[in-house]
Formats: structure tokens, C-alpha cells, sequence
């Protein structure tokens, strides 16, 4: 009997546990009854019954609704979620005004309540709204509601206050000389970061509202007598395009309003660093950040600027020119260097020196794969250990990064499973391809490398150039924000601000970017060093 | 609308193009030593006929255009058809002797039907992609590789003998004069500056377009001969099929820079690409002109086809270079003779333009 019932549990009949979960499929919803209508009611009975069911209170149990009388024991209720607002405010500034509210006993109230918020709310920011949908909506973005009763008008006042990380220096956009403050996940933090830069009241720090339930805050910045109007609609005809229910981080953003999804390069300039929106918009572009995330979107680019770094601008221009001319090399070895090799190697080889071609052919004796499964086996583990290495906590990251590059390409040469000039090109490639500045540039570079080491391994340097060709005009086709991608072409004695290929004196950055379009084309005069003259 | 700039380095490419295939071949065959003095001679009477046509060519029609209105639908698909056909003559060989070139020098272990398709697809993809990104691409690759072109100029300094260039008028003054005034040709792909001339902002801008033309890509083009000429005695001149390729292979600076022609046919193959792109593009262009077309994309396969169909023609690669000398002759008369005729009838039409946009 057991060994039945063992068998029949291995391979036939599985007994059904009786708590076993299946999850079954969901029960179409209910339809709701819209909420677009909904009023503040004057009773406040009604009030709280309704916030309480809005809120599943209190099944919810970080809502806080608290009920206070007032003087002449009339009854009032506020409602805000534990966490997000300033307590100490809530107490002082909210409950003990409500508390001592002298003109109540007057009457005047249920005639001017308005006069609340303008002479007894001794807080900043207070205005009063009438939907319901719009207290919901600022209570879960940090706001206390505050209801009286007979009042069909609720206050609401913005005591937001939650847990957030401090202006921290950047970490992905590092530059010796600079500012070395970095965006933070508040949204007005960041704003302020780049106000107090630009300081200009044109500066417009536009309100957007994205996603249909997060309804996630975020600002559009431009200023506004030097950005193409045309430029700044398009920016907000996208934004407000996006249809979504919840928009969690600026990247969502970023895949929702470029132009085409499945091109290898971005259209955007991500930045951590509040300097290069500053700049960025001195020089007529959009830029907009988004509540909770750290980084801001620059529109419209091209790929000449996804090449910059941000040091570049605070270097002296020998030393800036000479960064560029080296992330550039950087940049083609992290592209191309691969595909050269095996072009080489497989099909061109009359191009090497005899004696380099010896040393290349000795050192691949003893190896027993194709070059072309050699490379892709060591890029991959490549790929691997960075991939890892990224994942790791800080301290383990960097040992692995040893570990797996040291160690593990030191043994595949002695095992003689590769060459030594392979581990020497895909570690070239792989710190070139570090040295890019823009992270999304590098991801793109990365697949480009696949590609062309793809075309090379078929067709030697045919293919490369083949490669080169049919990727310069997919860039040449691409558009940001309708700027041409491949804009600005490169003019060595440039007196534009942003410069293609090498860094101008900044007494020479005589015009903003003339593919932008700006209504101010000037930021300087001829002669900007008066002192000169 | 395109940038002047982009739509100038457009036309010094395909002009510039011919040079670093087997034109100079046809050139020294002709003159022998003097072929430098033919380039000359052929941009002088090129750059008088275009400042000619141009002073008196109005608007910004092109001739297909203006056929249209001069004759209706009937001139307009004649003349279409006759810029069709011109443009297929004069870029069919490309697409048999740059394949033919990439198997000699690059990949001699390869096939050359695979090669051709492989070029073919390429080519297709990059005329898919617009004119708006081929102008701007060869205006980004042109100045590298004139750059690349220079440098080849200087290395071969080395290797310069004055006396290879004597003498002086080759085989002939007279054999200069008028054998040599077919090979005015070599600026036959003008015709391009016309087809596109809706692309231009104004007229004015396509005049000028034309002469930067002349004055950049004439002393290039020179510049190659010349070399060439100093470096290779007549008659051995004469034998080699792609004369600039061989220049680059004697360029020796060095264990390590042994092999400048890699450097060399990374750009030549670039510059051959965005050629050969442009063309497929005119054509289709062309071609949606004269049919009055709202799409030219999905005539880019069958134009691709349709030319290297016509590329497999002639059975070797001598015979190509053979037939190349007929159709210059074929080519230049109508690429002249087109535009004057109508530059006369564009003056007619561009009067009605003007007092329709006065009345307005």
C-alpha cells in the first residue's frame, strides 16, 4: 500500500495538497464608478466616510486621518500618509493653529473661507480644492488635507518632509575640476540645484504631470527668450503624450518620447550633474527631470556631444583637446579594434609586419579554436565579469573584476585555450570602451562591436566598411527632437559654444549651437575680453 | 532642403570618384605624359560651359521639371527617361569594376558574384536611407578623405621623377585638343547638380555649389595625375587598371607603415559607397520625378537590380574599361546639350514665377 501510494506520488497520481496555491485567473474588475466628479461635501461626516473609503483606511494603515475640534465644538479632520510629511509641521503649524482658530466663534467663516488659508494657516504653501480626485492626489504626493465641517472646500497644505538621500557628488559623470554636487531623487531639490546656477527669472521650470494613477510630478526647463519655442512645444507635446498608469523613473520617460526604440544610439544627454543642464540650457535646450529620479534628460543632442565629458569643460583647452583626441582613439578601439584583428588576421594578414605577423602566428600555435570563437569566448567572459562586477557590492565588485580579469585570463593563456594578443585586445577594447563618457554610448558602441566583428569575420575589411558606412547613415537619418543627429558638422576655428570635435576657448564660443535654432544666437560679443582691446 | 555645403561635397564626390577608379587610365592612354594637362584643359572648357549654362539658367526647376511644363507629360518622360538612361550608363561599370577591384586587392578568395551582391545590398540600404543622410555623411567623410588623399600625395614624394613627365604635351598637342576634349566627361555628373537642384535653398546657392566644385575637386584631381604621372613613365602608365590603387601600393615608410593602401581602400571604399548611394538615389529620383511617384523607396531594389544586370554585360573586366571609352562619348553630349537647351526655357518660366509671387 505505501509503496503504491510512493509510486503513485513519484510518477502517477500526485496527491493534491490540500493548502496548495494555484493562482487562478483574476476576476475582470468591477467596473469602477469614475471619481472625475467628486465634490468636497460641506458635512463632514460624509467627508470622512468618503476619504476612508478612497483610502481603504484602515486597511492602509500608513494613512493617518486624525479628527480635531475646534472651538465652539466644531468638528474638523485631517488626512495625510505617516511618512511623507514633516510631523513636527503637522503638529505645529496644522493641528494647534486649527486648535486656536479665534475667529470661528464669529460666523464669518461659512460666508469667506478662503480667509483661513490667507490669514490664520501659518504655513507656506496652502491653497484649497474642491475635487476630490485633486486631494488624493496631493495627499499621496506628501500634502495634508485638512476638512471642516460646513466648509465644502478642503485646504490643503504642503508639508511634505519624507526620507531622502543628501546632494551627494556625482558618480558616474567625475570631474576633477567643477561643481561636485549631483541630482538627488527630490524633485524642487533639483530644481533648486539648477536655478541657483542659471539665475535667470526667464528660466521656466514648467510643471508636468505623467502617468494616469502615479500622476509622478516632473519639470520641463528651458529659458524662455533663448530656447526655440517650436522645440520647447514638441518637448511638451511628447511629455503630455505619454499615456501610461504609472511612470516610475525618468528612463520610462526616455523610451516613451524618442523617436525609434531599436536604433543603437540614444537620443537624449543623461546628466547627474546640475553644471551640464545649466549649460545645456543657456545654450537653447529642454531639459526635464522627474520626481524620484536622480538624472535629467538634455534634448534634443547628437552623437559628436554624447562624446563629451563634462571635465572637458573645465580643463584648459590643450588639455581638453588632448582628453577628446584620447576617449576618440578610446572610442574606436571600443568599436572597432576586434573587428580589425580578426580582418587581419583572417584575411588580410600581408598587411602585418613580418616580424609582428611571427610573434602573432607563434603565440596562436598552440590554440585550438578559430580566432573568431577565441574572441567571442573572451568577450563574453568579458561581458560576464562586468555584468558581475556591476551586481556585486562595492568591495566584491572590484575583486572580481581582478579575479576575473587577472586571473582568469592569465590561466586561459597558460591553458592555451587563447593567445596572449587576444587578452591584450579584448583589454583594450574593454577600456575603451570605459572611457566613453556617456554610459548609454558605450551599451551602443558594445553592440556595434558584435556587429562589426561579424562583418569582419565574413568579409575582412570589406565588411568593415561596409559596417562604417551603413552606420554613418543610419546616423545620418536619425533625428533628435529634429535636429539632425549628425549635427553640427565639425569646424576646427568653430566660434559656435558647442563644438564637434575639439574644444574651443571660451572667448571663442561666440554663438549658441545654430542647429538648435535659439531666438538669442549671441552669448558673447566679438571681443569678450574687453581687457584685450 | 539640404545645406549647400552637403550637396557640394556630394558632387566633388562623384566627380572625385571616377579618379580613383580607371578614368586615369583612359586619360594617359590618350595624352601619355601630358594627362595632367588634359585634366586641365577638360576642367577649363567644363567650368566655361557650366558658368555659360549657369548664367543663363533660371529657377530652381530641374530640366525634368521644366520638360513637364514645356511639353507636358510626353517631353517630360522623354527627357526623364534620356536622364535615366545617362546616369545608368555612367554608373552601371561601377558596380562591375568596384567588386572586380575589392576581389584583386582584398579578397581574392572570395567569389565576385558574392562580392557584387554584397555591394549591391549596400548600396541599397544606403540609398534607402535618403538623401538627406547621404549628403551629410559625405559631407562629414569628405574632408577625411582628402585628408587621407593628401597624405598619399606626400608620401609619394619619394618616389617623384620630372623627367617621367616629359614630355611635356605627351603624345601631342593636337591629341590633347581634340582627343581629349571627350574626356571632359569626367565632369558629366554636373547633370546631378541640376536633378537636384529642388534641393537647393535657391538658385543662387546652387551656382555657387557648382563652382566650388570646380575649384576643389579640379586641382584634386589634377594633383592625382600629376603624381601619378612622375611616378609612373609613359607607356608603363598606361597598363595598370586602377592607377591610384597602384600608387598606393608602392608607399613604403617603414617595418610598420608598409602598406598604406589599407589606409587607402578604408577611404576608397567609403568614397565608392556614398558614390554609388548618391546614384542609386538620382536614379530612383529620377525616376519618381518624371512618373510623378509619391515614394522612391520601393524603386531602389528593382534600380539595383536593373544596374547590375546591365554591370554583367560585358564579359571581362578589360572589356568594361574598353566600353568606358564609348560611353564618355555617349554621355557628354546630352549632359551638356540638356541643361543649355532648357536653361533657355527655365528663363521663360521663372518670368511666370516672379509675377506669381508679385500677385501674391
Amino acid at each position: 500500500m505505501h509503496f503504491r501510494n510512493i509510486l503513485n506520488y513519484m510518477f502517477f497520481l500526485t496527491t493534491p495538497k490540500k493548502n496548495k496555491f494555484v493562482l487562478s485567473e483574476a476576476a475582470a474588475p468591477i467596473p469602477e464608478k469614475t471619481t472625475d466628479n467628486d465634490m468636497v461635501f460641506a458635512d463632514i461626516d460624509k467627508n470622512l466616510a468618503y476619504i476612508k473609503e478612497r483610502f481603504k483606511y484602515p486597511v492602509n494603515n500608513d494613512i493617518v486621518i486624525r479628527e480635531i475640534m475646534l472651538k465652539q465644538q466644531k468638528r474638523a479632520f485631517i488626512v495625510f500618509i505617516d511618512g511623507m510629511v514633516q510631523s513636527e509641521i503637522v503638529d505645529e503649524a496644522v493641528i494647534k493653529t486649527m486648535q486656536e482658530i479665534p475667529y470661528l466663534r464669529l460666523g464669518r467663516l461659512y460666508k469667506n473661507d478662503d480667509e483661513i488659508s490667507q490669514k490664520y494657516i501659518s504655513h507656506s504653501q496652502s491653497f484649497s480644492v474642491k475635487k476630490m480626485d485633486e486631494v488624493m492626489e496631493e495627499v499621496n504626493f506628501g500634502c495634508c488635507a485638512v476638512f471642516v465641517d460646513g466648509i465644502s472646500k478642503c485646504f490643503i497644505l504642503d508639508v511634505r518632509g519624507w526620507e531622502h538621500r543628501s546632494i551627494e557628488k556625482p558618480e558616474n559623470e567625475k570631474s576633477i575640476y567643477g561643481p561636485q554636487e549631483a541630482f538627488g531623487e527630490m524633485l524642487r531639490t533639483n530644481t533648486v540645484l539648477v536655478r541657483k546656477i542659471v539665475k535667470d527669472e526667464k528660466l521656466i521650470a514648467e510643471g508636468i504631470k505623467i502617468g494616469k494613477r502615479s500622476k509622478t510630478r516632473g519639470v520641463m526647463l528651458y529659458i524662455s527668450d533663448i530656447a526655440n519655442p517650436e522645440l520647447v512645444n514638441e518637448a511638451r507635446r511628447r511629455l503630455n503624450g505619454i499615456d501610461m498608469d504609472y511612470v516610475i523613473s525618468i528612463e520610462e520617460v526616455a523610451l516613451m518620447i524618442e523617436e525609434n526604440t531599436f536604433t543603437a544610439t540614444t537620443h537624449f544627454l543623461q546628466t547627474e550633474r546640475p553644471d551640464r543642464v545649466a549649460r545645456a540650457l543657456t545654450q537653447g535646450r529642454v531639459a526635464f527631470m522627474l520626481n524620484g529620479s536622480p538624472q535629467v534628460l538634455i534634448m534634443p543632442t547628437n552623437i559628436f556631444e554624447l562624446t563629451h565629458a563634462v571635465s572637458d569643460d573645465y580643463l584648459r583647452v590643450p588639455y581638453a583637446n588632448m582628453a577628446r583626441i584620447i576617449r576618440g582613439i578610446a572610442l574606436g578601439f571600443s568599436t572597432l579594434l576586434p573587428a580589425l584583428y580578426l580582418a587581419v588576421t583572417l584575411f588580410h594578414q600581408e598587411i602585418i609586419p613580418t616580424y609582428l605577423l611571427y610573434s602573432i602566428s607563434a603565440a596562436r600555435e598552440s590554440v585550438p579554436f578559430p580566432s573568431v570563437l577565441e574572441l567571442l569566448l573572451m568577450d563574453l567572459s568579458f561581458e560576464m565579469i562586468r555584468e558581475a562586477g556591476l551586481r556585486m557590492p562595492g568591495p566584491i565588485g572590484s575583486t572580481l573584476g581582478i579575479v576575473g580579469g587577472l586571473i582568469l585570463g592569465q590561466a586561459a593563456v597558460s591553458a592555451k585555450i587563447v593567445s596572449p594578443i587576444m587578452i591584450i585586445i579584448i583589454s583594450i577594447t574593454g577600456i575603451g570602451s570605459f572611457a566613453t563618457s556617456d554610459y548609454s554610448l558605450s551599451w551602443s558602441f558594445r553592440v556595434l562591436k558584435l556587429i562589426f566583428i561579424l562583418l569582419a569575420s565574413l568579409i575582412g575589411f570589406y565588411g568593415i566598411a561596409i559596417g562604417v558606412f551603413i552606420y554613418t547613415l543610419s546616423l545620418g537619418a536619425q533625428k533628435s527632437f529634429g535636429v539632425q543627429f549628425l549635427s553640427p558638422p565639425f569646424k576646427v576655428r568653430s566660434k559656435v559654444s558647442a563644438n564637434a570635435f575639439f574644444v574651443n576657448p571660451i572667448w571663442r564660443r561666440e554663438k549658441r549651437p545654430g542647429f538648435l535654432h535659439p531666438q538669442e544666437e549671441r552669448t558673447e560679443p566679438e571681443i569678450s575680453r574687453k581687457w584685450k582691446e | 532642403m539640404l545645406q549647400k555645403k552637403e550637396l557640394t561635397a556630394v558632387l566633388i564626390n562623384v566627380i572625385m570618384s571616377k579618379m580613383v577608379l580607371t578614368f586615369p587610365k583612359i586619360l594617359i592612354e590618350n595624352s601619355g605624359s601630358a594627362a595632367w594637362i588634359q585634366v586641365i584643359y577638360n576642367t577649363a572648357a567644363a567650368f566655361a560651359i557650366y558658368l555659360l549654362i549657369s548664367s543663363i539658367y533660371k529657377g530652381k526647376s530641374n530640366i525634368i521639371e521644366l520638360a513637364g511644363k514645356v511639353g507636358k507629360k510626353p517631353l517630360k518622360i522623354f527627357v526623364g527617361i534620356m536622364v535615366f538612361g545617362i546616369f545608368l550608363i555612367n554608373f552601371s561599370s561601377i558596380i562591375r569594376v568596384f567588386p572586380e577591384t575589392i576581389k584583386t586587392i582584398l579578397l581574392q578568395n572570395f567569389d565576385t558574384n558574392v562580392i557584387t551582391v554584397i555591394f549591391m545590398v549596400t548600396i541599397a540600404v544606403g540609398s534607402y536611407m535618403g538623401i538627406e543622410a547621404i549628403a551629410r555623411v559625405n559631407y562629414i567623410f569628405t574632408p577625411f578623405i582628402f585628408g587621407i588623399l593628401m597624405l598619399f600625395l606626400l608620401f609619394l614624394i619619394p618616389y617623384y621623377n620630372i623627367y617621367n613627365i616629359l614630355p611635356i604635351f605627351g603624345n601631342g598637342a593636337k591629341q590633347i585638343l581634340t582627343g581629349g576634349f571627350n574626356t571632359i566627361s569626367m565632369y558629366a555628373d554636373l547633370l546631378l547638380l541640376n536633378i537636384l537642384l529642388p534641393y537647393y535653398k535657391n538658385e543662387k546657392e546652387a551656382r555657387k555649389s557648382g563652382r566650388m566644385v570646380f575649384l576643389i575637386a579640379g586641382p584634386f584631381m589634377v594633383l592625382i595625375i600629376v603624381a601619378y604621372c612622375l611616378v609612373y613613365p609613359y607607356p608603363v602608365s598606361g597598363e595598370f587598371v586602377i592607377p591610384v590603387y597602384q600608387l598606393a601600393q608602392i608607399i613604403h615608410l617603414g617595418n610598420f607603415f608598409s602598406r598604406f593602401e589599407v589606409l587607402f581602400q578604408f577611404a576608397w571604399s567609403i568614397l565608392l559607397f556614398l558614390y554609388s548611394a548618391i546614384y542609386v538615389f538620382a536614379l530612383c529620383y529620377v525616376w519618381q520625378t518624371t512618373f510623378e511617384l509619391k515614394f522612391y523607396r520601393p524603386l531602389v531594389f528593382p534600380i539595383v537590380i536593373l544596374c547590375g544586370v546591365l554591370s554583367l554585360l560585358p564579359a571581362t573586366l578589360s572589356d568594361i574599361i574598353n566600353n568606358e571609352k564609348w560611353e564618355i562619348i555617349m554621355v557628354y553630349p546630352p549632359t551638356i546639350l540638356l541643361p543649355l537647351i532648357f536653361s533657355f526655357v527655365s528663363r521663360k518660366f521663372s518670368k511666370g514665377e516672379k509675377q506669381i509671387n508679385e500677385t501674391c
